[in-house]
């Protein structure tokens, strides 16, 4: 899910790091894309139905769907023909931490359900259609097709161990791919240099994608990396839950203010936010011990941690001197959360090597035409535009900021300036070759 | 400020031309020795440099340095109002948001000035290191941009190899395949027509064509051109300007993956 309000903030605060770029210039870029992200988007976006009958998913002649199988299709084709490279990664397990989440999830599918039967009694079109998407669910079936059928067009896949977008990233950050192509923001949390959103083509004559930049954007919201993760965890991320009545912008103050959320959680006025247990656990037990033992007694700050925002929570809950009793500490969420934003199960660079085939054009017209059901004409034609790209970026062109940096300092025209003047009296040196005309005649091509 | 009167107005009208395909936007930097730009195309596989030494103006003034945004289209259609003999000169305040561009004809009987609005461009600007290269050529313009239409005919994607013969420019496509060799050729009358081949080692490098073809627009601002190779990095397709200034683009070749 990302991390919330991020895009929004780095928006206002970091402008610089975010940019519209057209697509082709990722020409001849390696871009690994979080595949369950396009999966869910198709599974959502690509439905066929009338506007007064529900809208339904494309299926095969056994029913199966078949919206994601035509979405990954059609979009792998497109990179390939603008000439970027893509590497599909498929989400692992997800980590154990994340498993409130996923609960909170299943909630809301359950309720969903509900409404979706509620809406199909009453013969709602639009609520069944609105309840329906919220019931969809990228399963290991889903994901399996998607990779035969990626395996079949010679697109590299990578199935990571845990969470795809760290994978991505860490490809990235490696350096086997130029950026992680998702719209989870939380991408950038795990440092990927280079971040790719909107990569949807929806629009066919605005292709611009969104570049989120991630040294720009931590350099523009002035934080360090772990400051920057600590404000991903106060916005709110898939790992835990967060303080409440702690906003985008407040969240970004008090970071900048306080650099961790240790110290946060020490100056916060407790009674305007309420800090979830899961962040203080051995407070927390304690606190709970104390209120089986004596009730309402004493208003002795237990452990100095909580400083000066003590009085604040005494005063609902009071706390007890019995350091002892707890020896082994419980670690607090928000510190589990960093870890696995820093730390993610990722595959070792030295497992992962990326080739790019040519595509099977007999097995993967069998899948497409006699197991899903697609229009054979089309799905030649696909497949013969497939080949020639391929081949058209057999050899990939290379990029001018792969042979020259980028000057440090583009304001700096002192820098420039000598710079410049380096390269002219090199130039200079090289005019002799030009011709043995007399110099000095002040006048380009001028007329003798 | 920032002044300069050229009496070779068409160098200047030629050089916009020479880009405006390849780039849309770019910054004139202009510092009191030098009136230069800098700029990529938008997938950045090519770069265009420009540079006119302060010596080639009749009257050049640049108080403190200054860089001038503008889109390379706009000011196309700006130029086109000049005259191929006019003299040019180009006015900017140090902090105006615009360029005055000043067309008189030769007879002084007409004075045109126009303004262009100039935009802010974040543009990246890359250090080029000075290097030597393993082969120099230098032959006509005129021949050079012959061979890049020729071979386009045939296909997309052009080989270049220099080796002891010569050069040869090679393309294969759908309908076939071409070759051109070129031969040094020292004996020409005239400097231009020569061809003169410096190479310290074979080089062999594969190019898009369509880039080529841009970088022939600059045919117009000088009879010769000279191209820089060495392995696996851009060539330099170099067109002097006079004794004073010169349009470089540079390349990036394609290069197989397997090498890596």
């Amino acid at each position: 899910m990302g991390i919330k309000g991020l895009a929004k903030l780095l928006s206002d605060e970091a402008p610089d790091c975010i940019r519209e770029v057209p697509l082709s210039s990722l020409q001849g870029r390696k871009i690994a894309v979080d595949a369950s992200m396009a999966i869910y988007q198709f599974l959502i976006a690509v439905r066929s139905g009338g506007p007064n009958q529900q809208a339904t998913m494309l299926t095969n002649a056994d029913g199966e769907t078949t919206s994601h199988i035509q979405g990954i299709f059609n979009r792998t084709i497109r990179f390939i023909v603008e000439g970027i490279r893509p590497v599909y990664v498929f989400d692992g397990k997800p980590p154990q931490f994340k498993s409130g989440e996923l609960l909170k999830r299943r909630e809301k599918r359950l309720k969903a359900e509900e409404a979706l039967k509620a809406a199909e009694e009453t013969g709602d079109y639009e609520e069944q259609d609105k309840q329906s998407k919220r019931l969809v669910r990228a399963g290991t079936k889903e994901n399996e097709d998607c990779i035969r059928l990626l395996d079949l067009m010679g697109v590299p896949v990578i199935r990571a161990p845990c969470e795809a977008e760290a994978q991505a990233a860490a490809l990235a950050r490696a350096g086997k791919v130029y950026a992680t192509a998702t719209e989870d923001m939380d991408a950038l949390t795990f440092r990927t240099p280079v971040q790719v959103r909107k990569m949807t083509f929806a629009n066919a004559k605005n292709s611009d994608v969104q570049q989120i930049d991630y040294a720009k954007a931590i350099a523009g919201l002035g934080l360090d990396h772990d400051q920057f993760v600590d404000l991903c965890i106060l916005l709110g991320c898939d790992y835990c839950e967060t303080i409440r009545g702690i906003g985008p912008k407040t969240a970004l103050r008090l970071v900048r203010e306080h650099g961790n959320i240790e110290t946060i959680l020490k100056n916060i006025n407790r009674e305007k936010h309420v800090v979830p247990e899961s962040y203080e656990p051995n407070e927390a037990r304690k606190r709970q011990k104390a209120g089986e033992g004596k009730k309402e007694e004493n208003e002795k700050d237990v452990d100095g941690e909580d400083g000066d925002a003590n009085v604040a929570r005494a005063k609902s809950e009071k706390d007890d001197d019995d350091d002892d009793d707890d020896n082994d500490e419980i670690i607090p969420v928000y510190v589990e959360a960093r870890r696995l934003f820093n730390n993610h199960e990722v595959l070792p660079d030295s497992e992962i090597d990326l080739k790019w085939k040519d595509c099977q054009p007999v097995p993967l017209k069998t899948f497409l035409v006699d197991e899903m059901g697609f229009n054979p004409d089309r799905v030649q034609s696909s497949i013969e535009k497939l080949q020639k790209a391929f081949k058209a970026t057999a050899k990939p062109q290379s990029r001018m900021d792969s042979f020259f940096t980028v000057k440090s300092n583009p304001e700096n025209d002192a820098k420039k300036a000598a710079k410049r003047k380096a390269e002219a009296d090199a130039a200079k040196g090289k005019g002799k070759k030009g011709g043995k005309k007399a110099a000095g005649g002040g006048g380009f091509n001028r007329k003798k | 400020m920032f002044e300069a009167r050229l009496t070779q107005g068409k160098v200047f009208k030629q050089l916009i031309e020479a880009l405006k395909d390849l780039v849309q936007e770019a910054n004139i930097d202009c510092s009191d020795d030098e009136m230069s730009i800098q700029a990529m195309d938008n997938s950045h596989v090519a770069l265009v440099a420009v540079s006119l030494r302060s010596g080639g103006f009749d009257h050049f003034r640049c108080d403190r340095p200054i860089s001038l945004g503008f889109n390379a289209t706009n000011m196309g259609k700006i130029l086109k109002c000049a005259g191929n003999d006019d003299i040019i000169t180009l006015k900017a305040e140090d902090d105006g948001d615009s360029l005055a561009l000043v067309f008189e004809s030769p007879g002084q009987d007409r004075i045109a000035d126009f303004e262009l609005k100039l935009m802010d461009i974040d543009s990246e600007q890359l250090g080029i290191p000075d290097t030597e290269y393993k082969c120099t050529i230098q032959m006509p313009s005129g021949e050079f941009q012959r061979i890049i239409r020729d071979m386009q005919v045939l296909g997309d994607t052009l080989t270049i190899s220099c080796t002891k013969e010569g050069v040869k420019f090679h393309v294969a496509g759908d309908l076939g395949a071409g070759n051109v060799l070129i031969r040094q050729n020292n004996t020409a009358e005239k400097d231009e027509d020569k061809v003169m081949i410096d190479m310290q080692e074979p080089v062999e490098l594969t190019f898009a064509l369509r880039y080529l073809n841009f970088f022939t627009k600059a045919t117009s601002l000088g009879p010769t051109v000279i191209l820089s190779m060495s392995p696996e990095v851009p060539v330099v397709v170099e067109y002097p300007i006079g004794e004073t200034g010169y349009i470089k683009y540079y390349l990036a070749p394609k290069i197989d993956e397997d090498e890596d």
